[in-house]
């Protein structure tokens, strides 16, 4: 059996005051399948998508991209693509569409079939600041998916979009990761969407977690990770605004009991 | 001819005018960076810590020639610059505090140190709003020696730059080397400051760093114009700044400051106008 994609191996992560944020997160992620990170606000998704971007280096255990470790200073530069929130770029910026895609020198043949891949030949001249948020979306997919990195990490992908621009957005990751074989690794506060389009869950709610094929997802778990009545997440949900819910830390601090990983 | 012919008559104001023209070609160049990585207060911090420099090196050192004062007064400035990279790269205190706390004890430890030890042959005011009188070849080899680096450093790798300012993160993950591209921003900008301390003063040379790229940003609609309009800016009004100053025998410095900002601000409104009538 090959390696897998990428594989988290005990990750346990605090900052410098010690509290901890994550606890022994491990899973293997296969090319050509998604993994979905859903939990609440400050749950620690962030800060685990860094680490698995190797933009940040875990207190204990490791980050292997296909089979090599990976960290602040050994990462592979283009080997993983790295999808940001519009919200964490700088917007004071007049970028055009084709402007940010050649930012970084690459082959003009990998643009030019991106833009047609993700649909931009219409808006590639436009001020990425002047686009929808569907299309915004697209491009910053398309900007990710440069050089057809092994690994793709969306950062909330379907932030401000209706029910049509999440399946266009959707669709688009899915088809990377069937035709390109591309592991892909999505944090998104969309519960319905993840599930539906992820083959493997981690629900993250600092050292509580839980990570499986998502068949085995149940609505306990999910219940037992946000602290609250999975009705009023899927109520949430269900309104589409993108936004987390605000209810999950209504039961304090701890929460209940860690649950254990069940593989 | 508002005393245009002044220049070519006296050496010192055409050795001025060169100096003026290349350090609003430089700013108009490192503006739009300054202002999109958010380093204003930065570039102020550094600048108000060069009078620190400048004090060791003119009054407490006393250091008799041009280069030797340059030279202390660079590495003093890029020392302290230096402390204050490392102090606002991804730190958990706020880059305005930082900045805040060191350009005001920088500052007053230059004047404490000028106070005590000037011997009365410095004038502090020359160097906190610029002199006209002061510029000399050597200033502006030193000017020539920042714009060949800047061309080479910055202007090159132009889109590395751009990205790293748009996205640091997926910058770092593209393999651009960030804490370089942020040291190597902090020395050039020092250098810049130390250099044309002389023409536009401790206090106001900032203006000149902030004005053309906010300008540019405001009215620019790609980052081509954006870089075009901020040197072009840059480049008129510091020079008919310096006419200006030259005739109605004003302060350089704040001259240069004040009609930057009155230009600024008649073309936001023009622009307004404009776009009122569509």
């Amino acid at each position: 059996m090959s390696a897998p994609r990428l594989s988290a191996q005990s990750i346990h992560f605090h900052y410098q005051v010690g509290i901890p944020i994550l606890e022994n997160i491990s899973f293997d992620l296969p090319a050509g399948q998604a993994l979905g990170i859903i939990g609440p606000n400050g749950g620690g998704k962030s800060t685990l998508l860094k680490i698995l971007a190797g933009l940040l280096s875990p207190s204990q255990g490791q980050v292997l991209f296909e089979n090599h470790p990976l960290g602040p200073k050994k990462f592979k530069p283009q080997a993983i693509g790295y999808m940001p929130q519009f919200s964490s770029l700088n917007q004071l910026m007049p970028i055009r569409v084709v402007d940010l895609l050649t930012l970084v020198p690459s082959k003009k043949n990998n643009i030019d079939e991106l833009i047609s891949l993700m649909g931009l030949e219409n808006i590639k001249n436009d001020l990425i600041g002047s686009l929808s948020g569907g299309q915004r979306q697209r491009v910053l997919l398309a900007w990710a998916f440069l050089f057809s990195p092994g690994l793709l990490i969306l950062d909330e992908p379907c932030t401000g979009l209706d029910g049509v621009g999440q399946d266009q957005i959707l669709g688009l990751i899915n088809k990377l990761k069937k035709e390109k074989n591309t592991a892909i690794v999505i944090v998104d506060h969309n519960l319905g969407q993840v599930i539906k389009h992820c083959d493997q869950i981690l629900c993250l709610n600092r050292t509580s977690h839980w990570h499986n094929q998502k068949d085995l997802l149940t609505k306990n778990i999910i219940e037992s990770i946000y602290h609250c009545e999975f009705e009023h997440l899927m109520i949430h949900n269900h309104l589409g605004t993108g936004q987390d819910h605000h209810a999950c830390h209504v039961h304090g601090e701890e929460g209940p009991p860690p649950l254990k990983e069940q593989k | 001819m508002i005393g245009l012919m002044d220049f070519i008559h006296y050496d010192f104001l055409l050795y001025t005018m060169l100096g003026v023209f290349f350090l609003s070609l430089l700013c108009g160049i490192l503006s739009p960076l300054l202002v999109a990585k958010k380093l204003a207060f930065l570039g102020e911090g550094v600048s108000h810590s060069t009078l620190l420099g400048i004090s060791i090196s003119y009054c407490l050192l006393e250091l008799q020639t041009p280069l030797g004062n340059f030279l202390l007064t660079l590495l003093i400035t890029l020392f302290l610059a230096c402390f204050l990279a490392l102090a606002t790269f991804r730190q958990n205190i706020p880059n305005d505090s930082t900045i805040g706390i060191f350009m005001t004890v920088t500052l007053a430890l230059g004047v404490i140190i000028f106070q005590r030890f000037s011997t009365g042959q410095v004038d502090l005011l020359s160097f906190l709003f610029g002199n006209l009188l002061l510029m000399t070849p050597l200033d502006l080899l030193f000017l020539g020696i920042l714009f060949v680096l800047v061309m080479a450093v910055i202007v090159a790798p132009i889109k590395s730059w751009m990205y790293l300012c748009y996205d640091e993160q997926g910058a770092r993950l593209s393999g651009i080397n960030t804490k370089v591209y942020h040291y190597t921003l902090i020395f050039l900008l020092t250098f810049l400051i130390v250099s044309s301390v002389k023409l536009a003063g401790v206090i106001l040379v900032n203006t000149l760093l902030l004005i053309p790229g906010v300008l540019s940003y405001k009215i620019g609609r790609s980052m081509k114009q954006v870089f075009l309009i901020s040197i072009i800016f840059s480049l008129t009004t510091s020079l008919i700044g310096l006419v200006l100053a030259n005739y109605f025998s004003f302060p350089i410095g704040p001259c240069l400051a004040v009609f930057q900002f009155v230009s600024f601000l008649v073309i936001i409104f023009l622009i307004r106008l404009k776009r009122s009538f569509k």
